[in-house]
């Protein structure tokens, strides 16, 4: 099929932002192609504090509760591994990667996952009632890997169980920067949690710089100089290039991330067209660069189908954590994804397309 | 965030080992002062060759929206293939033979946890890079240490492997030319190493990051081209040292399938795929001219030969060093334990070196020299070592 269209991988698609670029290039040309600092840089490590204290409900110290780390996924590991020792409980809070029971391995420990609650539960009584011995440590994706936020009651209640059993609460933030700037943790939401050791955890991803490998973790000094002591054994440090193309894009402002937010609204707009002529477009989701369409089940057999009927490559939604569902990127302009969906749509629902129709 | 409460949050491990933190306690007192003369951390001070950085710079324009595959770029995979079977002779399966890696330590640390399990043991030179140990560690392995000399210039003996051997033990790991010792094995060495792997059955891992660079007729002889050892060994290499690209993190790996495939599962968690900037950078590096190279090693040789000299001045006695940047010094004669020593060189002197212990405990009358200064520099470096030394000596 001449055709082919790929929206399997990772990347946005087509969307770079120069002052990204531009900052990688300058530091290239400076001759920034030495091991940095194993923390990271301080000028990036400064910008992130300054970035996520919508998030952390304060400014952690850039010298001591920052650390740049090669992408979200060493962010988590280096936490994991810190935090969770043998036989301690991992719990993983909402929808999560089937990769997480490896992570969970890796540190010895043993996954335990908990559903969130539903919204008209008590969720006091929800953590109470589902909080085990021996947790190492919390971990909660938020917003979730299918793009939900959690819901703030039940932040708290995380933030307030960590606190109360002395356990770190790792808040990973790699959707969020696709979502329009909230401060949804408060100076005295953290307050209220007293000493709980809240980790934040994120990446570049929003400015579409997943490519080149760069993440980060805040928390408590104690806990962050560990983490770079394991980086040590692991990637020492984060690329250079990488780490000058983070600080151009976070000193770029809100502007650049906003336009991002615009193109992959429109994106997930044309693609909703095109399935809502066969009445699926209200079973979607979106997450960050993603857009998840519920199938049902036999995801394998799904991708085999379309790559074959309707030239359209997607992933699965069950390895990161969505089952029954595809995983479909944002990757392409939306006359692009508005054919795409039309195809997948045709080919997977022909009946309510033709009833549609009639 | 909230740090408030001195003690609250402790982590469940440590992931200090002595030698790591003596090397990093050296660089941050180094950084605090001012003239020092950096001799320590092997991060070369020569630039990335032109072509490469020419490359990274078309890579930001071209693939700055892209991310790559886990194992690394299809064409990277092919070439470093290809790199080892032409000037290594080691005969992978293609690109599923390799993984590309965020820096060489990331290929160690994946080749150590793909072939170790709790209780396994390897075998391991000493003095090492001691960010080994904590691979190590974290396989629920135990590092059984080899003895090496100065004498013999830091050989790795088949028969201390056959005597260390144990019904546990899973693997070996070679580093040559070695860190710190600047060691190269000889073939027959190798040789023999290989008679012991294989009657034992076992793995080798071998870190051959420092291959091109040679001197005085050294040679380079991979483990995984002996016969019967490509399945036997996983090859760690990387960019950082021959091409000057520590900044840019990029290694790989290489191997036989089963290994590479449990390396990437792990990957995948670890730190997803690598750079991919620094992947195109890669590629141009093995693609692209080598005459930098010729350069690279003449500027190494003459500063070799003015360490050496300096040392020879000062009385020191060395291994030979005849591969990587480093010199590994027999200090015993100043009287004073390496890590004192290396202090006070720092403090008094103002030249960065790093203690033996770094390396291992039993080195406490050795010192790791680098020589990744221009000529004038280690000149001076010499000139304060022999202040320094002077009321002592």
């Amino acid at each position: 099929m001449s055709d082919f269209v790929d929206l399997s991988g990772p990347a946005i698609g087509r969307i770079v932002h120069q002052e990204a670029m531009a900052a990688a290039s300058a530091a290239l040309d400076a001759g920034a192609t030495h091991y940095t600092t194993r923390p990271g840089i301080v000028e990036l490590r400064g910008a992130i504090a300054d970035h996520i204290v919508r998030w952390a409900g304060r400014r952690p110290d850039p010298l001591t509760e920052v650390l740049v780390t090669c992408g979200v996924e060493e962010a988590v590991f280096v936490a994991v591994l810190t935090t969770v020792g043998a036989g301690d409980r991992l719990l993983v809070v909402g929808p999560s990667p089937t990769t997480d029971e490896e992570l969970a391995a890796a540190a010895g420990g043993i996954l335990d996952r908990l559903v969130l609650p539903d919204v008209h539960d008590d969720v006091s009584q929800w953590l109470c009632l589902n909080t085990r011995p021996r947790v190492g440590a919390i971990l909660v994706r938020n917003p979730t890997v299918d793009g939900s936020p959690v819901a703030e009651p039940v932040m708290r209640c995380l933030r307030q169980c960590a606190h109360d059993q002395g356990v770190p609460l790792l808040e990973v933030k790699a959707l969020a920067d696709f979502l329009p700037a909230v401060h949804d943790s408060t100076e005295s939401d953290v307050s209220r949690a007293g000493a709980a050791a809240s980790v934040v955890i994120g990446d570049f991803s929003a400015w579409n710089l997943e490519g080149w490998r760069v993440g980060y973790v805040a928390g408590p000094s104690s806990l962050i100089g560990t983490m770079t002591d394991l980086m040590q054994a692991l990637s020492i440090c984060a690329p250079a290039l990488g780490q000058y193309a983070a600080l151009g894009a976070l000193q770029s402002g809100e502007v650049t991330l906003a336009a991002t937010r615009t193109v992959l609204a429109a994106r997930a707009a044309a693609f909703s067209t095109g399935l809502s002529a066969y009445g699926q477009a209200a079973n979607l989701r979106v997450a960050g660069q993603y857009i998840f369409l519920p199938v049902g089940g036999a995801e394998a057999d799904v991708i085999e189908t379309l790559i074959r009927e309707a030239g359209v490559r997607v992933e699965a939604g069950a390895p990161v954590g969505v089952p029954g569902a595809l995983r479909v990127t944002l990757s392409e302009p939306e006359a692009v994804m508005l054919g795409a969906a039309t195809r997948i749509a045709a080919s997977l629902f022909p009946k309510a397309g033709e009833g549609v129709d009639g | 965030m909230a740090d408030s409460t001195p003690g609250t949050m402790v982590p469940r491990r440590s992931f200090v080992e002595e030698g790591t933190r003596q090397r990093y306690e050296l660089m941050e007192l180094a950084g605090r002062l001012s003239g020092v003369i950096a001799l320590g951390r092997g991060d070369p001070d020569l630039p990335t060759p032109p072509h490469v950085v020419m490359a990274g710079k078309q890579a930001i324009a071209e693939h700055g929206g892209t991310v790559s595959p886990l194992a690394g770029l299809p064409e990277l995979r092919d070439t470093i293939a290809e790199k080892l079977k032409v000037e290594n002779g080691i005969e992978v399966e293609g690109r599923d033979g390799i993984v590309v890696t965020t820096g060489g330590q990331e290929a160690v640390y994946l080749a150590v946890q793909a072939l170790l399990r709790p209780g396994d043991e390897i075998l391991v030179p000493d003095p090492r890079y001691t960010s080994y140990d904590v691979a190590i560690a974290m396989a629920g392995a135990r590092l059984a240490l080899v003895p090496t000399n100065r004498e013999d210039g830091f050989q790795v003996h088949a028969s201390d492997l056959e005597r260390l051997v144990t019904p546990r033990t899973r693997a070996v790991l070679l580093i040559s030319p070695g860190n710190p010792t600047a060691g190269v094995l000889k073939r027959q060495n190798l040789e023999e190493i290989r008679e012991v792997v294989i009657k034992h059955n076992l793995m080798v891992i071998s870190d051959e990051i420092y291959e091109k660079l040679l001197y005085d007729g050294a040679r380079h002889v991979s483990v995984a081209s002996l016969r019967g050892m490509a399945e036997r060994t996983v090859t760690v290499n990387g960019f950082s040292k021959t091409y000057c690209m520590t900044g840019w993190r990029l290694g790989y790996l290489a191997g036989p399938v089963p290994v590479m495939e449990r390396a990437q599962a792990l990957k995948r968690i670890l730190s997803g795929p690598p750079p991919v900037i620094s992947q195109y950078a890669g590629l141009a590096a093995l693609r692209g001219p080598t005459a930098f190279l010729d350069d690279y090693l003449e500027t190494y040789r003459q500063r070799r030969k003015v360490v050496l000299d300096g040392l020879d001045g000062l009385g020191f006695a060395y291994g030979p060093p005849m591969g990587a940047f480093y010199v590994f010094v027999d200090a015993s004669s100043i009287g004073r334990s390496a890590y004192d020593l290396s202090r006070s060189l720092l403090l008094d002197g103002k030249v960065l070196i790093f203690p033996g212990t770094a390396f291992g405990p039993r080195w406490t009358d050795y010192l790791r020299m680098s020589w990744l200064q221009p000529v004038s520099e280690l000149e001076e470096a010499l000139e304060r070592i022999r202040d320094v030394l002077r009321p002592s000596a």
